[in-house]
């Protein structure tokens, strides 16, 4: 069983993401005492080498600086001083890979040292690749959620950039779309100046659509030899997800499990569970709820499944359980959603 | 802040020194000149009333010199308030003192530094309003009708999209009912990003606010420039077709690139070229699809470079 971490535990690197937002409002005249406030650090600790954080600080810090902030685009510049400042053996393994579909195998493989804080799945459809994103700590409040959309789109374009460095190859990041499942934000000017691939607002999840046709092209200076040199070299022993990651886990490969069986599975009590999925802002209920919708969304718009189909694949004791449930989570009927994306496929 | 609030406590330390005079020697002058009166024929009532005015003004007056650079409208309107200061205090001790008979002038002296003070606070004010004509003026490319304070950027030191927004829907209704053109233009410097990582981001900073500057400053007086977002820059022409725009913003362009910033005392050259999009607005659009449509035409005519 994959160990796990929670919302409380201090193991991510203050200086990755916290110091530079810190920064970066000091530069915009908002002293370190505001943005850090409620979190319990103080702006000394956060220079100290080894000082580690926990997802619930790292949490309080982003929700301050989207308060006092909200228009400034920290999000995607942090995208940027993140990109720049990754050098370890998982990065490296990353930017040698020979083509998309290496890198995203990469990054599920190194997900905790890369960017811990989400996690993604791939679904294949007949033209594209869809991968979902979704939080892999707790659930965080709807700000927080935003900041981290951007921060995860501003990381994406960097790699594209980087990725189709040269002209000839610019018009292949065209297939790249990300779909935002917030309203278009008022600080819109920040996504037209940080992003260039396609995107667009208001989806019922955060998916990052690609052309399954750019996803084997081979990049030219790739050095595949390297790939697996770094990803020996990266800590791959230590893999590690997050508490809500390894729930949603567990529900996948046990649709039918009730959350007692599942509390069972992780040798806790069940009251236990009730009380950690409390803390970490979510319910077995609505974690099961997550996975249904977003397996059948996907099933329908990019599999083309039959409601049959879908309700036997999630466990639905009948279709009009199934149909009721999905009119329940994205306010329409499979069928109406069908007939709207038909165009687009 | 802190540090701009510490250099303009410096900035004015001998004002200070005469405020921390002025105030004791009165209540002294007060307190040595009268006897004390019973509790209870303390009218508290007023006491709080005449108080809170004596508060109010040295409030005002430290947020004076907490606020202005030096000049003879800071040393005016410092002098206007600490007279009407000490009118206001003397006023409010008199409620605790009884003034001895021998010195009945200090009763009638109470309200003479107010008389006075007001007379310099005119003066003051009629000065404040010259050098504020002047400032209005300098402004003038920065902001349209109105301002609004917190929607300046931190860093160029320009209004924010936000209030270009608000800009962009007057001029589209205009353009609506009266048929008035007007253009947007977009400006974003080239490898910005590069520049960034390469001279650090307070260089890079100051590089925004230098950029922000030039534009302002090579905009006829009817433009308005904000910053966008990142290393973009949005101007408004109003009532301006499309070839005029074209050609104010190449004349703009063409000065950004030709700026020479320094960095430790040696040039930097060849880092602020710029691309730039100049578009008409069409009747009947909305703020919303004009921005997507001219910053997705941009981000196209980038990556065609």
């Amino acid at each position: 069983m994959a160990q796990f971490y929670e919302v409380e535990d201090a193991i991510f690197d203050a200086h990755t993401l916290i110091l530079p937002i810190v920064e970066m409002a000091a530069q915009r005249g908002v002293m370190p005492d505001k943005i850090l406030k409620g979190s319990k650090l103080f702006y000394d600790d956060l220079n100290k080498q080894t000082k580690r954080v926990s997802f619930a600080q790292l949490h309080c810090v982003i929700s301050n600086t989207t308060k006092l902030l909200n228009a400034d685009g920290i999000s995607f510049l942090l995208a940027e001083r993140l990109f720049h400042s990754l050098h370890g053996n998982a990065f490296q393994a990353l930017m040698h890979a020979s083509n998309l579909q290496q890198m995203f195998r990469i990054s599920q493989l190194t997900q905790y040292e890369l960017f811990p804080y989400m996690y993604a799945k791939s679904y294949y459809g007949n033209e594209q690749v869809h991968f979902v994103v979704n939080f892999s700590v707790c659930e965080p409040c709807e700000v927080v959620k935003g900041f981290f959309y951007e921060l995860l789109a501003g990381l994406i374009e960097c790699l594209l950039k980087w990725h189709f460095n040269k002209p000839a190859k610019r018009q292949e990041s065209h297939g790249f779309h990300i779909k935002f499942p917030i309203a278009p934000p008022n600080h819109i000017e920040q996504f037209h100046s940080h992003l260039s691939c396609h995107y667009s607002f208001a989806h019922p999840m955060f998916i990052v659509s690609v052309d399954r046709a750019i996803l084997l092209n081979k990049r030219d200076n790739a050095l595949p030899a390297m790939t697996s040199y770094y990803l020996k070299q990266s800590r791959l022993s230590d893999y590690t997800i997050g508490f809500k990651q390894h729930l949603a886990q567990l529900i996948t490969k046990m649709p039918k499990a009730t959350s007692e069986q599942i509390a069972t599975v992780m040798g806790i009590s069940s009251a236990t569970l009730k009380r950690k999925l409390k803390q970490h802002n979510t319910s077995f209920k609505m974690l099961k709820d997550e996975w249904q919708k977003q397996q059948s969304l996907i099933y329908i718009t990019a599999q083309g499944y039959s409601n049959e189909k879908v309700a036997q694949a999630l466990a639905f004791t009948d279709i009009t359980n199934f149909r009721r449930a999905f009119k329940r989570w994205t306010g329409k009927t499979p069928s109406q959603l069908r007939a709207e994306t038909k165009p687009f496929l | 802040m802190s540090v701009i609030q510490q250099s303009f406590f410096k900035l004015h330390k001998p004002l200070w020194v005469l405020l921390a005079i002025v105030i004791p020697t009165t209540i002294l002058t007060v307190a040595s000149n009268s006897t004390l009166k019973n509790t209870d024929a303390v009218d508290w009532i007023d006491c709080i009333c005449e108080g809170g005015i004596a508060f109010m003004t040295l409030l005002w007056l430290i947020a004076t010199l907490l606020s202005r650079p030096k000049g003879n409208v800071t040393l005016l309107l410092f002098f206007g308030l600490s007279a009407m200061h000490i009118s206001m205090l003397m006023d409010f001790l008199d409620e605790f003192y009884r003034f001895d008979s021998a010195n009945t002038w200090l009763s009638a002296f109470e309200a003479f530094p107010a008389f006075i003070g007001m007379i310099l606070m005119s003066f003051a004010m009629y000065f404040w309003y010259q050098e504020q004509q002047i400032l209005n003026f300098m402004l003038l490319k920065k902001e349209r009708f109105y301002r609004e304070y917190g929607l300046t950027d931190f860093i160029s030191g320009l209004y924010r999209a936000e209030y270009m927004k608000q800009q962009i829907d007057k001029e589209l209704l205009a353009l609506k009912h009266h048929n008035i053109p007007f253009c947007i233009a977009l400006i974003d410097i080239k490898e910005f990003s590069v520049f960034n990582e390469k001279y650090g981001v307070t260089k890079a900073n100051s590089l925004l606010a230098d950029v922000g500057q030039i534009i302002l400053l090579n905009l006829r007086d009817s433009d308005l420039a904000c910053r966008y977002a990142s290393d973009r820059f949005i101007v408004l022409m109003p009532n301006t077709n499309l070839s005029t725009a074209k050609q104010v913003i190449n004349q703009v362009a063409d000065r950004v690139s030709n700026h020479r910033p320094y960095a430790q005392g040696h040039l930097i050259s060849g880092s602020n070229d710029v691309h730039w999009l100049c578009e008409q607005a069409h009747k009947g659009e909305q703020q919303a699809s004009l921005l997507a449509r001219i910053n997705a035409q941009l981000n196209t005519q980038k990556s065609a470079a």
